[in-house]
């Protein structure tokens, strides 16, 4: 059950994993050229450039959430319950955030940024990630899913996306060859342990939030849990060896990347063990 | 607005699925898609009596559910785009004009009322036979059943015939979405919030 729900659902997960990992990762990268501009203008310009990386992440995602949708050609109508149907609001702030993020990727392809530019744009891109994360977790914290009706659909997003974003940025600018101060390494690092932190307790609430939502089905969400504890574990180890190996990397491109590209692997088997335990109000009572 | 309702009564229904079917023809659906459930609802099992003999206490019941328009419904207050809404005659419907095919709705509903129709890439869902209704004629579930276990009226006319209602087991605490249907139970009913029973045919509902 727990594989077929979610991989009804591939194109969303591939959303709510990429646009947040890429809004966050621009965001981080935004940040650390405003406020610890490095002295290598080549290094610097090429850091600029590797922005793509993190947007086109970021777009990649953008994509995928049309193949969700049936008929994409009424997309504009889903402002129609902004401020009502948290999905309207999720667009709405997803589409400001995005689009901010996809303005600033271009101002750094086209021209160098000055400092104050940079501290502008990171400060923006933060503040919509962080919304966009928060709104994107609320949609799906509908009264009857109660198996995610809890605070944990929104704790598991901010630990994908503190997580995911900072070892995105870090692989961006390790592979630009940008030699990065020491307090902000420090401080990607520590938002990544947050994010880390955060993914755990997401796993084990969200368990504990299925299994409690679950009456007379226990049967049925029994065998799912089985499925459930174990995408969890791989989750755990892939996520937390990614960080390993990001954080122990002193710099070393090929050690930050291969850490980065496990934290997504792992972060994407958090989705689906999220998705994996949709149960509406109706079947969970069954 | 008037205000109607279903009635169902569960004493009279034998879950032949003849309303499934009608309603199946009537609104040309596809395999995939379906305005009416009917839910088998079963327990009990074998049991050896003082002699030593086997007599068994086997029990079952059936619920046919369309949408209950309910008055607090969870699909519209999901739906971005507001495709989701309550017609003029107070039943709740998609509106194709808007419909992007997102399927919130369908997560959302407690009784997985609407259908993906992938053929049109959008949702659909009972709406109450509205036109037959403006046009003075009863939906074609009401009509087709044999046994008379669906009944169709203004709420004010279903409530004096059928009274209140009672929330059965398989279907959800009507806390949720304050579904209109009013239910009358059978013997073998099972009061809401029993665990006693299983759900008999989980492919055919969800």
């Amino acid at each position: 059950m727990l594989f077929q729900n979610a991989s009804a659902e591939i194109a969303l997960l591939l959303f709510t994993l990429l646009v947040p990992v890429g809004l966050m990762a621009l965001a981080a990268m935004a940040c650390i050229r405003g406020f610890f501009p490095a002295a290598d203008e080549a290094a610097a310009r090429k850091a600029d450039r590797l922005t793509t990386l993190p947007a086109v992440v970021m777009l990649v995602g953008l994509v995928c959430s049309f193949f969700h949708l049936g008929s994409a050609g009424h997309v504009f109508s889903m402002l129609g319950g902004l401020g009502t149907s948290p999905l309207s609001n999720e667009i709405a702030v997803a589409a400001v955030a995005i689009a901010v993020g996809a303005v600033y990727w271009i101002i750094c392809l086209v021209k160098p940024l000055a400092a104050g530019a940079q501290k502008g744009f990171g400060i923006a891109l933060l503040i919509l990630a962080l919304v966009c994360t928060v709104f994107t977790g609320l949609a799906y914290a509908i009264p009857t899913i109660p198996t995610w009706d809890s605070p944990f659909s929104c704790v598991g997003q901010l630990g994908l996306a503190l997580l995911g974003g900072p070892a995105l940025a870090a692989a961006s600018f390790a592979i630009a060859g940008y030699k990065l101060d020491q307090k902000a390494a420090l401080m990607l690092k520590a938002c990544g342990a947050v994010g880390l932190a955060l993914v755990a307790i997401d796993l084990v609430g969200q368990a504990g939030v299925s299994a409690a939502a679950v009456s007379s089905s226990g049967a049925m969400l029994g065998a799912a849990m089985g499925d459930y504890t174990m995408v969890a574990t791989a989750c755990i180890i892939l996520c937390g060896g990614g960080y390993a190996l990001w954080a122990c990397s002193k710099g070393n491109r090929a050690l930050v990347c291969v850490g980065m590209v496990c934290l997504l692997v792992g972060l994407a088997l958090m989705r689906v063990d999220f998705y994996g335990t949709f149960l509406s109000a109706g079947l969970a009572y069954l | 607005m008037t205000k109607y309702a279903f009635a169902f009564d569960a004493s009279r229904c034998t879950g032949c699925k003849t309303c499934n079917l009608a309603c199946k023809d009537y609104h040309d659906l596809s395999p995939q898609v379906t305005f009416r459930r009917i839910y088998e609802y079963a327990g009990g099992g074998f049991v050896r009596n003082q002699k030593g003999a086997l007599t068994n206490t086997v029990w079952t019941n059936y619920i046919s559910m369309n949408c209950n328009h309910c008055d607090e419904p969870a699909c519209m207050e999901v739906c971005p785009t507001g495709a989701m809404h309550r017609d003029d005659q107070g039943f709740i419907s998609v509106d194709h004009d808007r419909c992007v095919g997102c399927k919130y709705c369908e997560m959302s509903c407690p009784y997985n009322v609407p259908s993906y129709d992938a053929d049109l890439g959008q949702m659909r869902k009972c709406d109450g036979c509205s036109d037959r209704v403006a046009a003075g004629e009863t939906p074609i579930c009401v009509d087709a059943c044999p046994l008379y276990a669906l009944d169709f009226g203004t709420e004010d006319e279903m409530r004096k015939k059928h009274g209140d209602g009672v929330w059965l087991a398989p279907l959800p605490s009507p806390d949720y979405t304050k579904p209109t249907t009013i239910m009358d139970a059978a013997p073998n009913s099972r009061p809401g919030g029993s665990h006693e029973g299983a759900l008999a045919n989980p492919k055919e509902v969800m």
